[in-house]
């Protein structure tokens, strides 16, 4: 367990260096406060369907209004059901402070599509899951029972393959949210 | 494949009398080269990092065939099938192979620069299968029928106009040229092709022998649909391309996007570790990896040149070439442009006489060394190229040249050669009675007089400078 000015620092950090990737960042006291900053945000962007992940903390986040439906993504059957949602919710096994990265892996109840398909990323990250660095994330894995796929996300999908001119959301989402539990509400 | 000697003469001719393409590709890597700057602004940061991603990678190599051994029975520990490749023409058939067997028609690609060396495109088209290139600037290039000009932007000597141009003859409807505009019909046009592809194919920046995995950096995000969406997932892996460990591929992982893209960190790295679990709905439920040889055993058996096969394909050496931000990419007529082109081409293709021109492509400048971040000592490796073309060319004079040449560069004990050369120099200078005589029996001499002069012969050699000053400073201090 991490001191909290530690803890601080290591928040700090990852924020610093997620918005310089183009990532956003909202510091949020606990899972309530998280609930309404994502419910506006997604009010915000006019989004009427949301995917979201099948995880403790994540599945409860957003509520359905008349103008919004949300699916949870561990029972899709067609992937253009992803392809159709205007943002996905996700959680993350962990922050990378030196980068601003996200950590996320496959799993029955996490699809990759859910972070991938619509054109808005929301993760919710528990501050206390934020390393250093990358080789630190790394440890946290065992090499006999690796995911699938381990997915580490900086920021927004981006590209410079048209005259090197750097845009955002060619393929992956435009704008990747992190609602870092700060656990300053507990 | 390489178009016959004398070529790349003529294709750099082309590239040079187009200054469109000029302005485009130095444009670019000069960014590249700055962000690159800025990433490794911090020199002692910037040299441990290199350090470690070196010594991951020159151990990798050393134990190459043990590493290979382990990451196939890894690899298929976790589900995969692992096949290898000794050409390019195999990789091609197992992959037509496997792709047939499963039905698969719809494919859709990211970026792998492995796929060019063999053609894999061709091939498969060949077979009937429709294949899509899903990296933006990968698909532009397939648009127009092209080969890639740079390893990590395929699509660096195209302006946005010509991609307009592209675009709206394939989607048959009008649009603008700003990056928004282009990129949303990019994004659109490709999002039907994932979601109706059979199966993706992707190339492999690393693979990881203790765990089986493999690992992908990449930023627009197509790399993680292309692996993620299709029931099949073919990769393919340059033979070269281990690390030993997730230790190493974190070694990987702080030098790569920095030296290619001046990034901390791609947008998205990806670690693929078998097919989709039992109960998972998306990931490929079959996971194939081709190891493909193509020359790569040869370089292992080169001991000057076996270091070129640490290379990461960062493309760090393209960006600060002058060579390279003159002529471009096609110029060179390989896969591979650049620095690491002249030196790689060559020796994956022995046979290929085109291929051994290609050391000439260099002012021995040696940005390239300075930019590797895995060390690789590029402009000796080119030199070393040029003697060895010089052993194999028949004519005794250049082989002499070479020989004082390279002497020279070796240092003192060689001093008096190059007095000699001097001497040689000053009497067939430009103007000289001598030189007009010579050039008069000797067309060749006359041909590169028109393009350039020798350059004119200082009384004074630099030692003769140096030994005069230092014996003028050395009568001051006294
Ligand atoms: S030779 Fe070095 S600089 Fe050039 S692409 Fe390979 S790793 Fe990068």
């Amino acid at each position: 367990m991490l001191a909290e000015p530690e803890a601080a620092a290591l928040r700090t950090r990852f924020a610093d260096a997620l918005v310089r990737a183009g990532g956003e960042w909202f510091a949020v006291p606990d899972a309530a406060a998280a609930a309404r900053v994502v419910n506006d945000i997604l009010h915000a962007a006019c989004v009427s369907s949301v995917a979201v992940d099948d995880t403790p903390g994540v599945r409860t986040l957003v509520t359905a209004t008349e103008q919004r439906s949300v699916f949870l993504s561990s029972t899709v059957q067609n992937k253009h059901r992803f392809a159709e949602a205007g943002a996905g919710v996700t959680g993350a096994l962990a922050g990378i402070a030196a980068t601003g990265t996200l950590v996320l892996a496959a799993s029955r109840s996490t699809p990759r599509s859910t972070s991938l398909l619509p054109p808005l990323h929301i993760a919710i990250l528990d501050g206390k899951d934020i390393v250093g660095t990358l080789a630190e994330s790394f440890a946290r894995f065992a090499a006999h029972a690796l995911p699938s796929q381990i997915i580490h996300i900086t920021g927004p999908s981006r590209t410079g393959d048209i005259e090197h001119d750097l845009t955002r959301g060619v393929h992956g989402p435009q704008r990747v949210v992190v609602l870092c539990l700060t656990g300053a509400g507990s | 494949m390489l178009t016959p000697e004398g070529d790349f003469d003529a294709r750099s001719r082309a590239a040079l009398a187009t200054p469109a393409l000029g302005r485009a590709v130095r444009g670019t890597v000069d960014r590249l080269r700055n962000l690159r700057a800025i990433a490794e602004a911090d020199a002692d940061l910037t040299r441990q990092r290199r350090a470690a991603a070196t010594e991951a990678r020159t151990r990798a190599i050393d134990k190459l065939p043990e590493l290979l051994e382990r990451f196939t029975r890894n690899c298929e520990a976790r589900g995969g099938v692992v096949h290898r490749a000794p050409d390019a023409a195999s990789a091609t058939a197992i992959a037509t192979s496997l792709l047939r067997k499963s039905g698969a028609r719809r494919v859709v690609k990211g970026k792998s620069m492995v796929t060019e060396e063999i053609e894999l495109n061709a091939a498969l088209e060949g077979a009937g299968i429709e294949v899509t290139e899903t990296d933006l600037g990968e698909w532009i290039i397939q648009l127009a029928g092209e080969k890639p000009s740079h390893i990590i932007l395929p699509a660096i000597h195209k302006t946005r106009h010509d991609i307009r141009a592209l675009f709206e003859k394939e989607g048959g409807t009008p649009l603008d040229a700003s990056t928004t505009t282009l990129c949303a019909h990019a994004r659109r046009r490709l999002r039907e092709r994932f979601l109706a592809a059979d199966a993706g194919i992707s190339g492999a920046n690393f693979a990881v022998a203790e765990t089986g995995s493999i690992a992908l950096f990449t930023n627009e995000g197509n790399g993680r649909l292309v692996t993620s969406l299709p029931r099949l997932h073919l990769v393919f892996l340059g033979m070269e391309r281990l690390v030993e460990n997730f230790a190493d591929l974190a070694a990987m992982a702080e030098v790569l996007p920095r030296a290619a893209t001046g990034q901390d960190l791609t947008s998205y790295f990806s670690i693929i570790t078998g097919p989709r679990h039992r109960g998972e709905l998306d990931g490929p439920e079959a996971l194939h990896v081709i190891i493909l040889d193509n020359g790569r055993s040869r370089l292992l058996e080169d001991v000057a040149f076996r270091p070129v096969l640490r290379c990461i394909r960062c493309a760090a050496c393209l960006n600060v070439c002058p060579v390279y931000a003159e002529i471009g990419g096609h110029a060179y007529g390989g896969t591979y442009p650049g620095p690491i082109g002249a030196v790689l081409t060559p020796v994956l293709r022995p046979e290929e006489h085109a291929a051994r021109e290609l050391a000439d492509a260099s002012s021995l400048c040696a940005a390239c060394s300075e930019a590797c971040p895995v060390g690789i000592p590029l402009d000796e490796l080119l030199i070393l190229q040029r003697a060895r073309n010089a052993t194999l060319r028949p004519k005794r004079a250049l082989r002499l040249a070479l020989r004082i040449a390279l002497s020279g560069l070796m240092g003192d004990k060689a001093h008096g050669t190059s007095r000699r050369l001097r001497f040689v120099a000053k009497v067939l200078g430009a103007g000289t009675p001598q030189r007009r005589a010579l050039a008069k029996v000797l067309p060749m001499l006359a041909r590169s007089e028109a393009v350039r002069a020798l350059p004119v012969i200082p009384p004074q050699s630099f030692r003769e400078l140096w030994k005069a000053l230092q014996a003028g400073e050395n009568t001051r201090a006294r």
